[in-house]
């Protein structure tokens, strides 16, 4: 606080009163303290006003004190002034920066849009100039997919491929017929890969009802069959159950069969063939079991080179069971008998499983199910490992009580055995059976769904067979009197994948019948003529229209290999375009070629392939892509929009390597 | 005439399995049965052997003979196996 004292005048000099003194007389007035000043008073006292500050003050200050405070400026105010500015100057770039980003936005969108014009014009001009045009061999839809035939004409074509391909032998004849009497009951077939030959056992009236062997031999081009000469096999007639099989490395054909003659006995008999005269050898009769059987089947151990059998004992004790037969020459011997099933009803299959060196075997049970057993082969002897168990749901099946109508057959392809076998709804399935352990995994156990081959029941049992170069196995049966042959394989997923069914009398020739005429296809039997690369078929055939059964007629089935050239087929693979007009045979019709975008078709699906129909001339849409295994279909197109097809050439598609 | 039957010591014992006239060669070996003449049999048989039949000469040839329909033993001559079922029928 400063103290501040009255003026005096002493001796005419202005002084301060000493201390303690006070002037007389002397009025003193009041100080009041104005705005932004707080203190005043009397100023008889030591009076003092001081500044009043906001707390936080900003702008003036007060610097110092006492006597030395002084007001002034903290500088706030000019920093704000600046940092305006700043933001002002930032604000004002970032609007010239964004101005030139829509400025490039607007070139962008233009050169897109300039783009996809031309994308457009593109697609609309592609089609331009890929047109041909080829007479018709065929009456042709528009918006059908096209091919071209041997004389270079266009036909529709139909869901084909040549790997499934099965086609006639082309020849003078491609019927054969083996006898001339009447047929009394199965036929047997085996083929001998090192004679080349194959040997037909089947029964003939015309021949005293003996068993008769013949050789068929099929030409070096695979076209023209010859027979040899009959041979009688035993000595009694009247056999029934016949079935055959070739022993490769003794190049012997080995026949099993039933004789009527004596007590039903299973009777078995080892032949060769003279490929000089094509005449056959045949050894003694064998009787393998004393013990009236019913049916029998065969097949092929190729590790113990032995055949393992497998037969139904008919009278008590009622059985099925199965054995070894170790085939010298003309001599056979028999290993230990193994019971798979009790109380079997007919019908009894065997297929050597190569990769579990063991036999699966089926038979039927009383109540009509089949049911199936494995066994390893340890010498002679068989060693269980999966016991007699369902293959399909139980009660399912309609498997006629009196007919062995259901076939077995071990696909090498893929190590699994294809089961064939009449079902409710009505209809001719297939479904794989797998060896697994001591479980076999089927429609039972593993839940496969079969396969519908035929929406009617076969009326024999079919004749299967395995084509060793195409890795397919052959069916062939009869559906309402019409012959069907047809290739199957298993895919990954344990559904069957069937060829074109190829369908006979057509296929056989004017030597038999007029074409689509009926026929009665009974006890059929196929092998694989390795040596000629064709599936040999034999059975009995019987014309409806006159009921004149006609012994042991032999028809040739040659599966077409994919090097072969088209000749006049509807095929897949001859995919030429999409045609585009509808026209009549001989006309002119104007085709899309593949590589273009065809505009026929309508309701498309964008992304979606498309492949030809199976029955009829349109397109079929799947939405999978090929699998590594073409064999069923093979794409001509993939929808781009729904009326736009990109048509792709099939024979470029080639995933699993194999050149068409 | 000639029987082959299962011995008394087979699980199918007394079963009669083939019957074959009195000029007939049988000659049971010990590991088949051969029929006719050695060197031309008329046929061979794999599961007759001589540990599991026995060939009975002189038997009367019963009514409708078929194998399995009929037992045959020394003790007992020909009984009907009331198992048996035609094959055929």
């Amino acid at each position: 606080m400063v103290v501040q004292r009255p003026l005096v005048l002493i001796s005419g000099e202005f002084s301060e009163l000493p201390p303690g003194d006070t002037a007389e007389d002397i009025v003193v007035g009041n100080l009041t303290a104005g705005s932004g000043l707080t203190g005043g008073g009397s100023l008889s006292s030591n009076t003092s006003v001081s500044v009043a500050l906001a707390p936080a003050a900003s702008g003036l200050i007060l610097i110092g004190t006492g006597d030395s405070a002084k007001l002034g400026d903290d500088g706030a105010a000019e920093r704000l002034a600046d940092e305006a500015l700043s933001s002002g100057n930032f604000a004002l770039s970032e609007a010239t920066a964004a101005n030139a980003s829509g400025e490039a936005s607007v070139e962008i969108s233009t050169a897109a849009i300039a783009s996809g014009d031309a994308a457009i014009n593109i697609i609309n001009d592609l089609p331009e100039g890929q047109f041909l045009t080829v007479k018709a061999g065929t009456p042709i839809i528009s918006g059908s997919p096209v091919g071209v035939n041997a004389a270079a004409q266009a036909e529709t074509i139909r869901q084909e491929v040549d790997r499934f391909k099965i086609a006639q032998v082309q020849g003078d004849r491609d019927f054969y017929a083996l006898g001339s009497g009447l047929p009394n009951d199965e036929l047997g077939l085996a083929y001998l890969p090192t004679s080349n030959r194959a040997v037909a056992f089947f029964e003939d009236d015309q021949e005293g009802s003996y068993l008769i062997a013949k050789t068929i031999e099929v030409s070096n081009n695979g076209q023209t069959v010859s027979l040899g000469q009959s041979s009688r096999v035993g000595t009694t007639t009247n056999i029934l159950h016949v079935r055959a099989i070739g022993h490769p490395v003794e190049d012997r054909a080995v026949v099993l069969y039933v004789d009527t003659s004596n007590s039903n006995y299973l009777t078995a008999a080892s032949c060769s063939v003279n490929t000089s005269d094509n005449s056959v050898n045949v050894g003694s009769t064998v009787v393998l079991e004393s013990r009236a059987t019913g049916s029998t089947d065969l097949d092929y151990d190729p590790v113990t080179e032995q055949i393992v059998y497998g037969c139904e004992a008919v009278s008590y004790p009622y059985q099925g069971h199965i054995n070894l037969l170790t085939v010298s020459g003309a001599d056979l011997s028999i290993g230990h008998e193994q019971v798979f099933q009790p109380d079997t009803n007919q019908g009894v299959k065997v297929s050597y499983d190569i990769n579990k060196s063991g036999v699966l075997c089926v038979a039927r049970n009383d109540e009509s199910q089949p049911v199936a057993a494995f066994y390893t082969i340890s010498g002679v002897a068989f060693l269980p490992q999966a016991p007699a168990q369902s293959i399909l749901p139980t009660r399912q099946t309609n498997l006629e009580a009196t007919q062995a109508d259901f076939a077995l057959q071990y696909d090498f392809n893929t190590g699994k055995h294809l089961f064939v076998f009449e079902d409710q709804p009505v209809g001719t399935y297939a479904v794989p059976v797998i060896v697994s352990g001591t479980k076999l995994v089927s429609a039972f156990d593993g839940g496969f769904s079969p396969t519908t081959l035929f929406r009617s029941n076969s009326l024999d049992f079919p004749a299967v067979s395995y084509n060793q170069k195409l890795n397919t196995i052959t069916y062939a049966t009869e559906i309402t009197n019409s012959g069907y042959i047809q290739s199957l394989r298993i895919a990954d997923d344990n559904t069957v994948l069937g060829g074109c069914e190829y369908v006979y009398p057509e296929c056989v020739g004017s030597g038999w019948t007029a074409s689509g005429e009926d026929i009665d296809l009974q006890k059929a039997q196929s092998v694989y003529y390795s040596g000629q690369d064709c599936t040999l078929l034999a059975g009995y055939f019987q014309l409806t229209h006159t009921f004149t059964l006609n012994s042991g007629l032999a028809v040739v089935f040659k599966q077409e290999h994919p090097a072969i050239a088209p000749t006049n087929e509807y095929r897949q693979n001859n995919f030429l375009g999409i045609s585009q007009q509808t026209v009549s045979s001989g006309e002119d019709v104007v085709v899309r070629l593949t590589g273009s975008i065809d505009t026929t078709n309508a309701n498309l699906s964008g992304g979606i392939f498309y492949y030809p129909d199976t029955v009829s001339s349109g397109l079929t849409a799947i939405s999978t892509k090929p699998t590594n295994w073409s064999g069923e279909w093979q794409s001509i197109g993939m929808a781009v929009s729904s009326d736009k097809l990109s048509l792709v050439n099939p024979l470029s598609y080639n995933p699993n390597g194999i050149s068409y | 005439m000639k029987a082959i039957c299962r011995p008394s010591n087979h699980k199918n014992k007394d079963i009669c399995l083939y019957l074959f006239s009195d000029e007939t060669q049988v000659d049971i070996q010990e590991g088949r049965m051969v029929v006719g003449h050695p060197l031309d049999p008329e046929f061979i048989v794999l599961d007759c052997t001589q540990s599991n039949a026995v060939l009975y000469e002189g038997v009367t040839s019963p009514s409708g003979w078929a194998g399995w329909k009929y037992k045959y033993s020394v003790e007992e001559s020909w009984v009907l196996n009331d198992e048996w079922e035609d094959p055929n029928a």
